[in-house]
């Protein structure tokens, strides 16, 4: 039992940490595009059909699967200011109780995100542009990115639970780096 | 159910999620779909998907992962490093001079990246130790380093008012120029006290001992440093201003000149790049999933009448509309000290922003007193990230965390002067504005 949970740790570290990783070189895609866009539209007088649509379907991916790879690295803030006077079990035994809100929050997403993206697929929606993507490729991310999410929250639930039985420490162990939890 | 009832439940159970420590894309998804499942059952579940289909696909919010880009970019690129080496020959000789530098700098930063902890962690590692060197106050340089860092989010660009535009439908562009000159005066005030205070005591920041300065020609060498941020800064606000330029194409524009830069200063490499694109997509991920959640609250709270009830409630006080701008401020103020700003813009904006415009003030200035208490968010103890940012830096060259607290005393009381000064002259924020075509 133990193997197969340490397994399953394992394997979704490194699913989310190459998913992360993979998404992330959407960023430079953006900015390229983008500067394709300006040129094309301000220097050439001749904008793209594609570009700003386009652009569009990636931010969907990068947003919908970034959100498990956060996790992992613990960059999702939260406030933090009554947990800290806590000893790390009583936040473990706080955190099982209210981390159940997120797995109904994913849970959810993932169900409707996935009926929308089926409902895309049977009517072969495109979008009402001259561009006309598909719409399937970019709806289908979201329910994705929610899995992935989900297969991470429970990775991180079980070391709660760890760290409740006194068999872990914190929840960055071997993938995780600390956080870059400040934002902005 | 009263919607009465219905919205003091409503916030109660958000602010009990928010305390007990849950992330916050949790908080607001947690309570928007329990009160949808109660309100209208299970089909009411389906816009949690059709927010996430339209937030994600916004055109503009593409400017936040290009921002983030162009900031994670600039800080490897070797800019601060030569813009503090100019500051330092310029003005190494005068009292004071190493953290008034550290403030343009700060505000040269502010106005290329749009984030707050590019300009506080560079100026941390490059100029704290430098001006510690040089006998500087701790607390002098520790406050000019953390308070300087603010800007980021006032001198536009700024992901800040970037989301405040998002959530409250005000012009991202006029928020971004409006945001200019109140940036500035509060850079100003911020050098006018450390020159102040550097005369009166010059023991706080000694001068640089004569035989040390450098010539003329040295000076006016360092002056090359200044090439490529006015570079980027015109492809970035330049463009916005003059009208050519969405915020997001803006945004595309100034990532790849800070990469440029990066190119031309000989720093690029995959390595610098790919980390750069790795920690964007971190934050982006962060952001946009939080975004998520804030918007299924949004829309909870206006479709169950929430939000008209509150409006209505407020309105119906009569209090005088001043007299309420202020308390939204105080609130403002005091949730900055235990949270981060981009919490508080998705709890705030979307109950804040329909009162404010109701009560005839003009939202684009709203937002700018808003992005400035953001910044007090920065450097208010206890939680203030600049203050933990600092004390990541400062500790290992022997600044106490007590000492960082204080630093920032003095400057909280500035930005909290240089609010009012744009409350009570709105033309500060505004002129730019309506000088756009």
């Amino acid at each position: 039992m133990k193997t197969l949970i340490d397994g399953y740790l394992r394997v979704i570290d490194s699913v989310n940490d190459r998913v992360g990783k993979l998404v992330s070189l959407l960023g430079l895609f953006m900015m390229v595009i983008v500067v394709i866009e300006v040129v094309s539209r301000y220097f050439l007088n001749s904008p793209t059909i594609w570009a700003t649509e386009m652009n569009e379907m990636l931010l969907c991916a990068y947003a919908a699967l970034a959100g498990g790879y956060a996790l992992l690295h613990e960059a999702h803030v939260s406030v933090e200011i009554v947990q800290e006077r806590m000893s790390r079990k009583t936040q473990a035994v706080l955190n099982l109780f209210t981390y159940m809100f997120g797995f109904a929050f994913l849970a959810i997403l993932i169900w409707t995100s996935w009926e929308n993206a089926m409902e895309a697929w049977e009517y072969s929606e495109r979008s009402e542009s001259l561009f006309a993507p598909p719409l399937f490729p970019v709806k289908v991310t979201i329910p994705v990115g929610g899995v992935l999410f989900f297969l991470q929250l429970i990775a991180w639930y079980i070391r709660e639970i760890r760290v409740l039985m006194g068999k872990g420490e914190s929840q960055s162990d071997d993938a995780t780096m600390s956080g870059e939890g400040a934002s902005k | 159910m009263s919607t009465a009832i219905l919205t003091v439940l409503f916030f109660a159970m958000l602010m009990v999620l928010l305390a007990s420590g849950l992330p916050l894309v949790f908080c607001f998804g947690g309570t928007a779909i329990v009160f949808i499942i109660w309100q209208w059952g299970l089909p009411g579940l389906f816009t949690v998907a059709t927010t996430a289909l339209g937030e994600w696909t916004s055109f503009i919010l593409i400017a936040v992962p290009l921002f983030l880009l162009m900031a994670n970019i600039l800080e490897r690129s070797g800019v601060a490093e030569e813009l503090y080496e100019m500051m330092y020959r310029l003005m190494g000789g005068i009292k004071g001079g190493l953290a008034i530098g550290t403030i343009v700098i700060c505000a040269i930063f502010a106005a290329m990246a749009g984030v707050s902890a590019v300009a506080t962690v560079t100026m941390g590692l490059i100029a704290l130790p430098s001006m510690l060197k040089r006998g500087y106050d701790p607390e002098m340089a520790a406050g000019s380093v953390s308070a300087g860092g603010t800007l980021g989010i006032l001198i536009p660009p700024s992901v800040i008012m970037i989301i405040y535009g998002v959530l409250t439908g005000a012009s991202v562009g006029k928020l971004f120029i409006a945001g200019l000159l109140p940036g500035i005066l509060l850079a100003i005030l911020f050098i006018i006290y450390i020159a102040v205070r550097c005369h009166l005591n010059p023991k706080l920041g000694p001068a640089v001992p004569k035989d040390e300065r450098y010539t003329l020609k040295e000076k006016i060498v360092s002056l090359k440093a200044g090439i490529a941020p006015i570079f980027l800064v015109f492809l970035v606000l330049g463009l916005i201003y003059i009208g050519v330029c969405t915020p997001t194409e803006a945004a595309g524009i100034g990532a790849f000149g800070s990469l440029v830069v990066l190119i031309i200063n000989k720093r690029f490499s995959w390595e610098v790049v790919n980390e750069a694109l790795i920690k964007t997509c971190r934050l982006s991920g962060m952001v946009f999933w939080i975004l998520l959640g804030a918007k299924c609250f949004t829309h909870v709270y206006s479709a169950m009448g929430a939000s008209e009830m509150v409006y209505t409630f407020f309105n119906g006080l009569e209090i005088n509309r001043w007299v309420m701008l202020i308390f939204m401020q105080l609130i403002l103020l005091i949730m900055g000290m235990f949270m981060d700003p981009g919490g508080i813009i998705m709890i705030c904006t979307p109950v804040f922003v329909p009162l404010i415009v109701s009560m005839g003030f003009d939202p684009i200035w709203f937002g700018v007193l808003f992005t400035i208490n953001m910044e007090l968010g920065y450097i208010t103890p206890p939680f203030g990230f600049n203050l933990f940012y600092m004390k990541a830096l400062a500790e290992p060259m022997g600044i106490k965390m007590s000492t960082i607290y204080r630093s920032a005393i003095p400057f909280v009381i500035l930005e909290i002067i240089g609010l009012i000064i744009i409350m009570l002259f709105p033309q500060i924020a505004l002129f730019l504005v309506e000088q756009m075509k």
